[in-house]
């Protein structure tokens, strides 16, 4: 009698163990099996290409259009001298959380912020030494691996007047004269007063 | 033992279906990431990145402009000197910020084209009158090509229909080839700008101009207002083309006359070329005498300009005439 009982016991024990590890098959399958598909609009895949062709072409559609009616040198000129930083900016001296009130501000509050997409706005110039240099105007934090980058170069000249806070031209402060203006005279011998390239990094959130 | 037997068969054929299971998924696996990548990469607009290149060109065309708007105002001594200086500056620098991006650059100055500018910038606005005070007036003759003709003004110093101010370009040696432009308010707030051209075509936009204070009738560009007025570009229905000069040959030139410069107030400026066609009767030399005065000024440029990466190369010359009728 001991014999068939102890084989009775045994084959309980074969049968949790086989449980135990088609459970543990199943799990291990369903798992891989989502993760080989596993694509949601906000992580970086290859699959998501879409969403960031997507993005890339408005992001550049944006600067295109901002650059054409001349808001982009009005944004980088938009200074408040007393304050020696850009209108209304907080005091790190960088808009957080809404972007400066120009047309490349509402232009970017159109696009991206209604749609949940964050961005942050980078201005990169030179110094006459030649050094570059680097100023944030929008940044609202680290950007995720699927960010996109748009970026369009912008010319000021010695005389470019200063943009007032009500977005009209300063009748009389120019880039030249402000002391306190962040964009050094990179050729001061020359009539141009900078280069400055807008960088726009925006990602998903 | 029979027991035993089909039991420890069971297990071999659960082992088999698990790896039979698990090749499956990997070959699935296989398929949607390849199915995935296959499209990623159809979607992709264009590998190489040549649009780059247009769009850095369109920034440099834009650079230039505003170097030689600069040029022209503030450097009218010697333009085309300035004109270099700053495109010495935009490769240089330009130059420097695309190489972090991977990208090579250059941009020369080939050539230029000279004009003349000729302006009315009395501060608080004039009356569009000759220097010596007459409202009938030649401006320029044996003019090539005009850009960036620009007025100024309010809604309360524009003319009413009766005499309605009126910018004419005639073509040289004709009294019939003439393109006119008439502006008036109509008492509603809209400024009205009518377009007769050499072709015999005319239109009229209508503009609401109501709280606007100061605003621009962009003659070559066609924007009045900051609103694109058809009558200045293309006539909506036929698409009859009514820009500036419409009608008078390429090739010829013409003499661009003011009548009714006393009912209108306000500023303008343009550039003409060549530079020898303004009229040195009418209008005095130099910005600090006048209004209205002509200053040496650019009416061209073309600038060489050449885009290299790793997989693209593209050369070409960039022809700068900010604010020309097409």
């Amino acid at each position: 009698m001991t014999g068939p009982a102890r084989r009775r016991d045994e084959r309980g024990q074969g049968h949790t163990l086989e449980a135990v590890a088609a459970a543990f098959l199943l799990v291990a399958s369903v798992s891989f099996a989502l993760q080989m598909t596993a694509v949601t609009p906000l992580s970086a895949s290859t699959s998501s290409q879409h969403l960031e062709n997507q993005l890339r072409f408005t992001g550049s559609g944006v600067m295109a259009s901002v650059e054409e009616r001349g808001a982009l040198s009005r944004a980088v000129r938009y200074w408040n001298q007393s304050n020696a930083r850009f209108h209304d900016a907080p005091d790190g001296g960088y808009y957080t959380t809404d972007p400066p009130d120009t047309g490349f501000g509402r232009a970017l509050n159109r696009t991206l912020d209604r749609r949940n997409i964050a961005y942050n706005v980078h201005l990169v110039y030179e110094r006459a030494s030649g050094d570059r240099a680097h100023k944030r105007l929008v940044y609202r934090g680290e950007p995720s691996d699927h960010a996109i980058r748009a970026s369009r170069t912008v010319t000021v000249m010695d005389r470019d007047p200063l943009i007032d806070e009500d977005g009209t031209v300063n009748g009389t402060a120019t880039v030249s004269d402000a002391s306190t203006y962040f964009l050094p005279d990179a050729d001061p011998s020359g009539p141009v007063h900078n280069v400055v390239r807008v960088e726009v990094v925006a990602w998903r959130i | 033992m029979a027991d035993l037997r089909r039991e420890g068969e069971r297990g071999q054929i659960l082992l088999i279906a698990a790896f039979t299971l698990a090749v499956t998924f990997v070959a699935l696996a296989l398929v949607v990431n390849s199915a995935i990548f296959t499209e990623n990469l159809a979607s992709r607009g264009e590998v190489a990145g040549s649009s780059e290149a247009l769009t850095y060109q369109h920034q440099v065309r834009q650079g230039v402009a505003e170097a030689m708007a600069y040029a022209n105002v503030y450097d009218d001594g010697s333009p085309g000197t300035s004109l270099a200086a700053s495109v010495d500056a935009i490769r240089s620098q330009g130059t420097t910020q695309q190489a972090r991006a991977g990208q090579l650059l250059d941009v020369s100055l080939v050539s230029t084209t000279d004009g003349t500018r000729i302006a009315d910038n009395a501060s608080g606005g004039s009356q569009f009158l000759s220097a010596g005070g007459l409202q009938e007036w030649n401006l320029a003759k044996n003019v090539d090509r005009t850009r960036n003709l620009v007025v100024t003004t309010r809604y309360g110093d524009l003319p009413t229909s009766g005499t309605p101010f009126r910018l004419e370009a005639n073509r040289t040696g004709t009294l019939t080839d003439i393109w006119t432009l008439s502006v008036w308010r109509d008492g509603s707030d809209n400024v009205v700008v009518d377009v007769d051209t050499a072709d015999g075509d005319t239109a009229q936009c209508r503009v609401d101009v109501a709280g606007a204070g100061e605003f621009d009738i962009d003659v070559t560009g066609g924007v009045v207002a900051g609103e694109r007025c058809h009558a200045l570009t293309r006539d909506g229905t036929a698409g009859t083309p009514m820009w500036f000069a419409t009608g008078i040959p390429s090739g010829s030139t013409y003499r661009i006359d003011v009548a009714n410069g006393h009912a209108i107030a306000g500023n303008y400026s343009m550039v003409v070329a060549p530079r020898a066609s303004w009229n040195s009767t009418t209008l005095t030399n130099g910005e600090t005498s006048g209004p209205p005065f002509r200053t040496d000024a650019l009416y061209g440029a073309t600038v060489a300009y050449v885009y290299r990466t790793s997989q693209v190369t593209y050369e070409t010359e960039i022809e700068v005439r900010p604010g020309e009728a097409p």
